[in-house]
């Protein structure tokens, strides 16, 4: 494995520089030069450590220099520390040494002047939303730049059933079925694709598939293992997207809320922010709000200063004495949902709301710290009332730019399989985004549209980058095309969306796993759970759900679906074409329309039929059939 | 392998990921990988780790205090060493065993102790840590093993339930490493047996195998070769006669009824034919223990199987050859009060959570048998020599099984993290 690793390494280092060009001018300290150094500099020279008094993390510390002065002399390498002490291999110190085409690098940037990132446009939260097809326009428009300019060629447009298909599943979580997919093919309209988003969007499947895979994210956040019963907060969050509420506010109210369950339902929010035990920890919730929804990696700053960015103790702190006095009960459901622990005198004017760090692991344990927004003020609160609503409304202001930032990240991830920045919850001068213009008009439209979901995927799905084949052409096969987007990626189905598509395929509202003769059912005791959520707990694996592009199923997985009987039986879907069909081409027409919402092409036809007439029966060929496509890698992935 | 150029980390941890599952598709069936074809000179090492959730209390297994036992002593076959009395066979087994006295880990709530006993961290809600099941997966499995490399058996509950059964993560190790789940050690790996006769199976498969190579091959993704991967081990466990390592009922009859008929049991003989076909690591739960009404009268009971079972085990490994490299451990999260309240929740001995003065025990591997580690004081309440803790007792089990604690990986944030700290170190005592 490690072998095979450095194979890897020694692959993607040679082919990088080609992809770079050669406009030096064009290289910043954020874009080129941070990413080496964060690899071999920061552990000393960093947010934990500053030998020598050398802080290598911002453009402006690296001028500023250490102890022996200016690390960097723009324009002369051989009179900059950075470069003397590299080009030696005096630095670093480990045998971790700066390859020579890194080296070359920055040589090559100090020549050029050594420059940081250019300023960032400014922002314009006064103009009114435009049209989606508008805005799709302006996403088409930066996407082709950049491809441009790498020389990479964009795969065209895709046809309808592979459109179709990807965007069934990416806005209602599951395929079309088979006389959608039909109709769909045989509308001669020429607006078929935007009327078929609207329709989408429209449909009640929208709120429920989004409300679904936040509630996941929230999910994979979560430290508390007890399992408590979702479907109420599911239920909030899918009225609130299909009736079509910004997500502002959705996610003040989250923040916000104080009272029972009961009429409360959103009060769940701050179970994923418990600890094991089911007791709502400040410190957990802050490194879940500031990865979730501002896109950064602050809990490292829980102990310590952040090592790779400008993040400091006190800014973690500052956050988690807004929940400071909130509370939840230890065992959910709880008819007594959120609350804060409010004085029981008023106090004082003008007290202080705070926090300590606890002892523990953490430095600096003990120090009190005042409630601070990050990056921003130290708010006037009133002591003797709830300190959230405060911290929601900070959240989630128009001109919050983390906010909307990592928003609009995780929804183009959503649909591309990758966000601008990636991992979705590390923005940072360490991290630069692939289109930041792009990031940044549609953050903009975001909140223009009044952070308006529904707004944002209309724009997305019109746009030539997102109805892309995910076919290669020639020269976009390279790794080095997959940031740029030049071709749809191949998605694996979330648990969730597999179950689903697994209905949908074989025709039939439900797959019961087999019954296990040991269990007798007792009437009398608490409903079974259900086939959907026993399949989807056994398809989930702990691990990370930002790479929708990583299989995370094994082959436990493969076996189930490969040999457990509910996945073998074949489904309404083999009596449909069995009784509905003419000829053995027909119904492998029909069942590959069924299961994977195209038709079949000649040779593949050929092969199906041939083995078809192969089998007993034709239900039998059938069953076979619906067997062989389901366990497909197609039909796992949403391509 | 340092030298990282420009890629980012998280593209390395990607592309690593991709190089140990894609493969190529074309036919499924490969030649089997054993560890003489990958270069080793020796058998690798394995472990079986009877994790005992809930709690077990010293008092009456293995440390049983000076001035109060509610169970007579007995001796065992090393002179000095004494056990409680409900032990006799494992204590007839002692010089194979070294127990570890002085545990003192500090955290007596039962799913953040897991956590610690497994990863060596307590759980901090911010950093996920692998357990040492999945480390081992990592650095002692095969990669393109036929069987799995990681297994988890449920052994079955016997008492009072903890809390949902402590679930091994793998981290920054990615999925691959983690367990392979045996809920029934009778029943063994689940859906191994095709729906239809095997030929008509394979009549499928092999059109399912076409079907992959003339549609992905247009859309080549690293996501379609990782299932084309696991596609083709499935197919080649299903005709697998290794997977026969997972049938309990092959045993010969004198086999099983030594290991006995119980759940536990049953895990035992299980882990014991996983270890000899090659799986690294094996972890079996046995749940109940977390008895706050007073340990005496359950452990008396989970003796009767628990003592002849394990013991079995141990001479079940020593007879094939395996227990010199086969790594026994018996664990728990904690340990259990000695006599504190007059009166009350948790007033007898053993009834309430200690962490601070707990025991263990280890076999095989290279371990030294017959040693006592640690002492503690008449009470069982305070460690008077050798305190042990979670780190220390993973990176003992480590340096038996021969990996490296201190080792770099990346998550994919770029953090370096190794499995322990640099402060780690084995408990030398042991070997």
């Amino acid at each position: 494995m490690l072998h095979r690793l450095a194979i890897a390494v020694l692959t993607l280092v040679s082919t990088a520089p080609l992809a770079w060009g050669s406009g030096d001018s064009r290289r910043t300290f954020e874009g080129d030069i941070l990413p080496i150094l964060n690899s071999h500099c920061l552990q000393c020279h960093g947010g934990v450590h500053q030998k020598n008094d050398l802080d290598l993390r911002t453009h402006a510390a690296l001028m500023k220099g250490g102890k022996s002065g200016s690390a960097v002399v723009p324009g002369k390498p051989d009179e900059s520390l950075l470069w003397k002490k590299i080009v030696r291999d005096e630095m670093p110190k480990t045998d971790n040494k700066v390859s020579d085409a890194n080296k070359k690098l920055i040589r090559a940037w100090i020549e050029a002047g050594a420059k940081g990132k250019s300023k960032t446009r400014e922002v314009n939260l006064a103009r009114a939303a435009i049209q989606p097809a508008e805005v799709a326009k302006s996403i088409d428009r930066e996407i082709d730049i950049k491809l441009s300019a790498a020389k990479i060629p964009a795969s065209p447009r895709g046809g309808d059933t592979e459109f179709l298909r990807r965007v069934y599943i990416d806005i209602t979580g599951k395929p079309p079925a088979a006389e959608v997919t039909k109709a769909f093919l045989n509308d001669p309209s020429f607006d078929k694709r935007v009327k078929l988003v609207d329709r989408l969007l429209a449909s009640p499947e929208y709120g429920q598939h989004f409300a679904e895979r936040w509630l996941n994210v929230f999910r994979q956040m979560a430290v508390n293992e007890r399992e408590w019963e979702p479907a109420p907060f599911l239920g909030w969050l899918t009225d609130r997207f299909n009736t079509g509420k910004g997500w502002d506010s959705t996610v003040r109210e989250m923040f916000s809320v104080t009272g029972p369950f009961a009429e409360n339902p959103q009060a769940s929010f701050y179970y994923y922010s418990a600890d094991m035990q089911g007791k709502f920890e400040p410190k957990i919730m802050v490194g879940n709000l500031s990865q979730v929804f501002l896109g950064v990696q602050l809990q490292c700053a829980e102990c310590h200063n952040h090592p790779f960015s400008d993040y400091k103790q006190k800014d973690f702190w500052g956050l988690a004495a807004f929940f400071s006095i909130t509370s939840t009960p230890n065992n959910p459901p709880n008819t007594r949902g959120v609350r804060d622990n409010l004085p029981k005198q008023k106090p004082k004017a003008g007290a202080q709301v705070s926090i300590t760090i606890p002892q523990g692991e953490a430095r600096n344990a003990g120090t009190r710290l005042r409630a601070k927004f990050l990056g921003g003020a130290e708010p006037e609160l009133d002591a003797g009332a709830s300190f959230r609503p405060a911290l929601a409304a900070w959240l989630t202001a128009k001109d919050n730019r983390l906010f909307a930032r990592a928003s609009v990240n995780r929804l183009w991830a959503h649909f591309f399989a990758r966000g601008f920045v990636n991992p979705l919850n590390d923005f940072g001068d360490h991290n630069a985004p692939s289109h930041p213009e792009l990031l940044d008009t549609l953050a903009e439209e975001f909140v223009v549209s009044g952070f308006d979901y529904r707004h944002l995927i209309r724009s997305i799905c019109l746009s030539d980058a997102y109805q892309r084949t995910s076919h290669v052409v020639k020269g976009n096969e390279k790794p080095e095309a997959e940031p740029l987007f030049a071709r749809m990626a191949s998605k694996v189905l979330t648990p969730e969306e597999l179950y689903d598509a697994l209905c949908v395929a074989l025709e039939v509202s439900e797959i019961a796993p087999p019954s296990d003769p040991k269990k007798k059912p007792n009437p009398k005791g608490p409903q079974p759970p259900s086939p959907r959520s026993l399949f989807v707990k056994f398809f989930r694996n702990p691990g990370d759900m930002d790479e929708p592009t990583e299989l995370k199923l094994g082959v436990p997985h493969v076996l189930k679906m490969m040999n457990e009987s509910g996945f073998n039986a074949g489904g309404k879907v083999v009596e449909r074409v069995t009784l509905s069909t003419k000829s053995r081409e027909e119904a492998i027409d029909e069942l590959f329309i069924a299961v994977l919402a195209r038709r079949p092409t000649a040779a593949e036809r050929d092969r199906f039929v041939a083995f078809a007439s192969r089998q007993k029966s034709a239900e039998e060929a059938y069953r076979r059939v619906v067997w062989v496509l389901i366990n497909s890698s197609e039909f796992v992935l949403n391509n | 392998m340092r030298s990282f150029g420009t890629v980012s980390r998280r593209d390395l941890f990607k592309i690593s990921a991709a190089g140990v599952t894609a493969a190529s598709s074309s036919g499924w069936l490969l030649p089997r990988l054993a560890y003489a074809q990958e270069g080793r000179s020796e058998r690798p090492r394995g472990c079986i780790m009877l994790h005992m959730q809930g709690g077990v209390s010293q008092h009456h297994t293995f440390t049983v205090p000076e001035y109060r036992a509610q169970n007579d002593q007995i001796q065992t076959s090393v002179p000095g060493v004494l056990f409680g009395e409900y032990f006799p066979r494992l204590a007839a087994r002692m010089s194979d065993i070294c127990l570890i006295r002085g545990m003192s880990t500090g955290n007596s709530v039962h799913e953040r102790a897991r956590v610690l006993m497994h990863t060596g961290y307590n759980p901090n809600g911010t950093v996920a840590y692998p357990s040492i099941g999945n480390i081992a997966s990592c650095e002692l499995g095969v990669s393109e093993s036929e069987l799995p490399n990681f297994v988890s058996i449920y052994g079955g509950s016997d008492g009072l339930g903890s809390g949902p059964l402590h679930r091994s993560a793998p981290a920054y190790l990615g999925p691959r490493h983690a367990p392979v789940p045996v809920n029934d050690p009778a029943r063994g790996m689940e859906n191994l047996r095709p729906a239809v006769a095997l030929g008509q199976f394979d009549d499928g498969a092999n059109l399912l195998n076409e079907f992959e190579s003339m549609a992905q091959a247009r859309r080549p993704s690293t996501a379609a070769a990782a299932h084309q991967a696991n596609l083709r081990r499935a197919v080649q466990l299903i005709h697998s006669d290794r997977m026969r390592a997972f049938e309990i009922e092959r045993e010969p009859l004198v086999i099983r009824n030594g290991y006995g008929s119980t759940q536990f049991g049953k895990s035992l003989l299980l882990a014991r034919r996983l270890v000899e076909a090659g799986v690294p690591f094996i972890e079996i739960t046995l749940d109940g223990w977390d008895d706050h009404g007073g340990a005496v009268n359950n452990i008396r009971r989970r003796a009767q199987y628990l003592d002849p079972s394990i013991s079995f085990l141990l001479d079940d490994l020593k007879q094939r050859g395996l227990l010199d490299n086969t790594l026994v451990v018996f664990m728990s999260e904690f340990g259990r009060t000695p006599q504190l309240a007059e009166s009350g929740y948790n007033q007898t001995l053993g009834a309430g959570h200690y962490a601070n003065t707990w025991t263990t025990w280890m076999a095989g591997a290279g371990v030294r048998g017959g040693r006592v580690i640690g002492r503690v004081d008449n009470r069982g309440g305070t460690v008077t020599d050798r305190p042990v803790n979670a780190q220390e007792f993973l990176a003992t089990m480590c340096h038996a099984l021969r990996i490296d604690y201190q080792k770099e990986y990346m998550t994919r944030e770029g953090r370096p993290m190794t499995f322990l700290t640099r402060s780690a170190r084995p408990v030398q005592e042991a070997f």
